[in-house]
């Protein structure tokens, strides 16, 4: 066995440090929001036998009245523009000067999306507010699935502890992601929120494994100390913390470094959040409830 | 412990071999519906190996496929709702809505989908066109699409000009007062007034003429006029600028003369003699007599209301105002003249019939013979927007049936005909009979291109279009518009996103691959870590992935590139299920239960469980689908789907698998589960 809750300070101090970090990370370099937040155009396209420098492309922008673009050449012969949103008309006279440019260099356009103020501030608004139910459902649902569970240490307390395993465990991503953004210009979208949400329901799914675990042994033997109790549940329930994780983190890696690149870093803000989910689920989540328990017989 | 009604504990083994037989057969079954067109190849390849025929399976219900697999374009347009009441609000955008389905179903994509939306305040039209090879064609054919408006004049007072406005007005009058002074200074300076007029009057009555009223009195609306000129000597033209509401004129004064005019009133009773008059002369001559011995002063307006035959005698009471020689007939003239005031003459004959005359007064005037030049004002009216004067009558393009070009019978110039459908036929009809004698107004694209005075009510629901200049070409063009949809509100594309289809099948392909290795890999570890139970485990989750993609083609569930991924998602999820019950039964195993026993022990046991953690992702599931993104919302949908099918999956199936494959393994057999003491 184990002794996980006996040394739960060192994983206590672990997460603390990542936690801080990401957290600093936040606040320093922000996260880098994509056009569905911010609004905009995104603009990719393919060209055939070799691309136009990004100066050039920048003078035709600038022609357009489209200074302060971005011009983001993507390798194989493909280039991804970001503007303000475009109108059709905006749209078409951008084309046009681009092949007028370009010449010989044929190119065609394989992706377009704009999208006006009015749409990115909703999709903020409501990640916002589906990140905010989620919580508000999950803790009601913890507190409700272990009511039966109030001696020594109340079910609604399961459930706040769940729910602060859950926000290490999206800080984690987050923090990775700023990084991301600020040295490789990984854009946040609607799609990265969809992943974090996953992982939330996620973490919470491994979290109540073990919660589950310590339930029953509590349930069964009186006779141990909750300290006792819980470590034995945990012990008892790595193998399968640690298989399920991994079956779902195998398909994962496939999507991130097989599928496309739509779906790319979606995997990857899911294979860091379900990691760290089992991580904390294992080493974090139980060792708070002894620390809890301890703090309130210590009154 | 918990149980649920449905986990008996064992089965007989009759009832086991017909649920593992079934569960054969529904691999089949669903393998063949989900993948006929591998079945099919297998099936062709065998038969040229070996002659040995099977039969073919149709390929009926193929994937459903979203816009960033197939390609295609996703746009949301807003509709401008601002100037409709909020109860008919809907219906525009409904309108709107079957508008764009027209024009878009004209494109050639197969399955447009065209919906409203509300989000808050804002009416939204998601158009979502799969496979469209030219975006630019789409948003073209949506954008073009004219409004078409009818309006009546609106009972709202026309609000009060803006401050900038009344600015702007005092600007401009100013403008035109320079401009009048200026003519003014050049007509000083020697230039002939006629010429002067001619060019630059804005009088098109007068100007013809060098702006040469003739000869006025000085009242009414010429009374500043004249009172400018009165006191000059005659061919003089007033030295200052004289200004009206109208504008500013420069006065000229030609001479003047001296007349006398009388003020009187009249009953006529007319003869056979003017024609549509029935009345034989002695008649008439015994009437007005028997009038004139009636007649008084104060009684004389009723007598002739009542008994005048002159045309509008009811309202004029026969009042003929003032008048001078030489407007009336030689017979009238001298005679009223010739009276005193205050008589009431004998019955006068003349070609009209018998008059009595009643002279009031007589007086001497003066009439100026003058001639002016007039630089209009620009007036309130002219500045204030006309929307504010018009309000919507609910009649748009959207209950328009048909527009067709076509040529006015009269002139000959090109026209267009409206033609409604019922319900507009009878709106048309409310608008038309509330409207009589007054202006409607056509509006197209925000400005009125006709404003007809109403006649009478039209009940066909059949309306015209002319404007002055419409050529034969415009005119079609119109009606062509028209015809293909005419929207009840403005849109503008607020978003749009395409994707080129080649794009779309190469991240369909990569997504595939992606989830095969990863379930492959799956398969691999179940097998190396649990061993047999992980070999029943893979079956089982094979028979899941089947299961759900045949529910994916029944619904069936549009397929984008994140609901692929919630799909392979959810089979890493499914091996959860199935873990925790392996899990759970090793202890048993462990504890020194039998095979038999370990395994209905693990399978309840590990219920709790599995009913607890999946039903945390479900909310998470349930939660995301209610975003309006369809992407967001595929991915949440199978999530959710695969979890359902996962649960039943793992818990059934496995089970009965396991019940099977245990009836002919040793008991207590630990290798085999690959458990450890």
């Amino acid at each position: 066995m184990i002794n996980i809750v006996g040394t739960r300070k060192i994983w206590y101090a672990l997460s603390g440090i990542v936690v801080a970090a990401s957290i600093a990370l936040i606040a320093l370099f922000g996260f880098k929001f994509g056009i569905d937040f911010t609004g905009g155009a995104l603009i990719e396209l393919q060209y055939t036998n070799g691309q136009p420098s990004s100066a050039d492309v920048v003078k035709v922008l600038d022609s357009q009245g489209l200074t302060g673009s971005v011009v983001q050449p993507l390798g194989n012969n493909e280039l991804l523009i970001r503007t303000k949103p475009l109108t059709p008309t905006q749209h078409e006279g951008l084309i046009a000067g681009l092949k007028k440019q370009s010449g010989a260099l044929s190119f065609s356009e394989v992706r377009f999306e704009t999208i006006g103020p009015t749409i990115s501030s909703e999709l903020r608004q409501k990640s916002i507010n589906m990140i905010g139910t989620v919580v508000l459902a999950i803790i009601l649902y913890l507190s409700w699935a272990f009511r039966s569970v109030s001696k020594p240490v109340s079910s609604w307390k399961y459930g706040l502890i769940a729910v602060s395993v859950l926000l290490h465990d999206v800080l984690v991503p987050a923090g990775v992601f700023v990084l991301l953004g600020h040295f490789y210009g990984i854009e946040i979208d609607t799609l990265f929120v969809t992943a974090m949400l996953t992982v939330m329901g996620f973490s919470v799914h491994d979290t109540i494994v073990v919660f589950d675990r310590i339930r029953e042994s509590l349930e069964r033997n009186n006779s141990t100390t909750f300290e006792d109790t819980v470590n034995f549940s945990i012990n008892t329930t790595i193998a399968r913390s640690i298989n399920t994780s991994m079956t779902t983190m195998i398909v994962l890696f496939s999507l991130f470094l097989l599928g496309g690149e739509t779906t790319k870093y979606f995997s990857l803000t899911m294979i860091i959040g379900i990691f760290v989910g089992t991580y904390s689920s294992i080493f974090i989540a139980s060792p708070l409830l002894v620390t809890w328990y301890k703090l309130q017989t210590n009154k | 412990m918990v149980q649920s009604s449905w986990q008996k504990r064992g089965s007989s083994k009759g009832v086991i071999k017909w649920t593992v037989f079934f569960i054969f057969v529904l691999t089949i079954v669903t393998g063949l519906f989900v993948f006929p067109e591998g079945y099919n190849k297998g099936a062709a390849w065998l038969k040229s190996r070996s002659g040995f025929g099977l039969p073919t399976i149709p390929g009926i219900t193929p994937f459903v496929f979203g816009l960033d697999l197939k390609g295609g374009a996703h746009m949301v347009y807003e509709a401008d709702t601002s100037k409709i009441a909020t109860s008919e609000q809907r219906d525009a955008v409904e309108g709107v809505r079957d508008v764009i389905e027209r024009r878009v179903n004209g494109l050639g994509v197969s399955e447009p989908i065209v919906q409203t939306n509300k989000s808050g305040d804002v009416w939204r039209i998601i158009v979502e066109l799969a496979g469209i090879k030219d975006v630019k064609q789409a948003t073209d054919a949506i954008g073009e699409t004219p409004v078409l408006e009818f309006k009546e004049q609106s009972d709202k007072p026309p609000r009060a000009l803006t401050n900038e406005e009344k600015e702007k007005l005092k600007k401009v009058n100013e403008e035109q007062k320079k401009r009048a002074q200026k003519l003014l200074g050049l007509i000083q300076k020697g230039e002939k007034f006629e010429n002067i007029a001619k060019e630059n009057s804005e009088d098109d009555q007068t100007k013809g003429q060098g702006g040469r009223i003739g000869f006025v009195k000085d009242e009414g609306q010429v009374k500043v006029l004249v009172d400018s000129i009165k006191n000059l000597k005659d061919g003089s033209v007033a030295p200052n600028l004289v200004e009206t509401n109208a504008g500013y004129d420069i006065v000229l004064r030609h001479s003047q003369k001296i007349e006398d005019e009388v003020g009187a009133s009249h009953i006529l009773i007319c003869t056979d003699e003017t024609p549509g008059c029935t009345k034989k002369d002695a008649d008439a001559r015994t009437l007005a007599e028997e009038l004139f011995a009636r007649a008084k002063p104060v009684n004389f307006a009723t007598l002739a209301k009542q008994y005048s035959d002159e045309p509008g005698a009811k309202d004029s009471a026969g009042d003929l105002g003032y008048f001078a020689k030489g407007s009336m007939v030689n017979e009238f003239e001298d005679a009223v003249f010739a009276m005193k005031n205050g008589e009431i003459s004998k019955p006068l004959k003349t070609k009209f019939g018998y008059h009595l005359i009643y002279k009031r007064d007589q007086k001497t005037v003066i009439k100026y013979d003058i001639s002016h030049i007039l630089i209009r004002k620009t007036a309130e009216k002219d500045i204030l927007p006309q929307a504010d004067q018009w309000a919507s009558t609910g009649l748009t393009g959207s209950q328009l049936k048909r527009a067709a070009l076509d040529f006015d019978q009269q002139t000959g110039s090109a026209i267009v005909s409206l033609e409604f459908n019922d319900e507009g036929r009878d709106l048309f009809a409310a608008i038309t009979k509330r409207n009589i004698n007054k202006y409607v107004a056509i509006f197209l694209d925000g400005s009125a291109i006709s404003i007809p005075v109403v006649s009478t009510e039209i009940t066909d629901g059949r309306a015209i279009i002319q404007g002055g200049n419409f050529t034969v070409t415009s005119a079609k063009q119109l009606a062509q518009r028209l015809n293909a949809g005419a929207l009840p509100v403005p849109i503008t594309l607020v978003s749009q996103q395409t994707v080129g289809a080649s794009l779309g099948e190469k991240i369909l392909d990569l997504s595939v691959f992606a989830g095969l290795i990863g379930f492959m890999v799956v398969v691999l570890f179940m097998i190396l870590y649990y061993r047999l139970p992980g070999l029943i485990a893979s079956f089982s989750l094979s028979l899941y992935a089947l299961i759900t993609l045949a529910l994916f083609k029944m619904l069936p569930v549009t397929l984008t590139a994140a609901s692929i991924a919630g799909f392979v998602l959810s089979v890493g999820m499914a091996i959860d299920a199935n873990v925790l019950i392996f899990e759970r039964i090793k202890e048993e195993l462990q504890a020194g239960r039998t095979l038999h026993d370990s395994i209905e022990e693990g399978f309840s046991r590990a219920w709790f469980s599995i009913r607890a953690s999946n039903v945390s992702s479900l909310i998470t599931a349930f939660i995301l689908m209610n975003f309006s993104t369809s992407v967001v919302r595929g991915f949440a949908i199978t999530l959710a789907l695969g979890i359902f099918v996962s649960i039943f999956t793992a818990v059934t199936i496995t089970r009965y698998l396991m019940r099977f494959v245990i009836l002919y393994v040793p008991a207590k057999s630990l290798f085999f589960l690959g458990a450890r003491k």
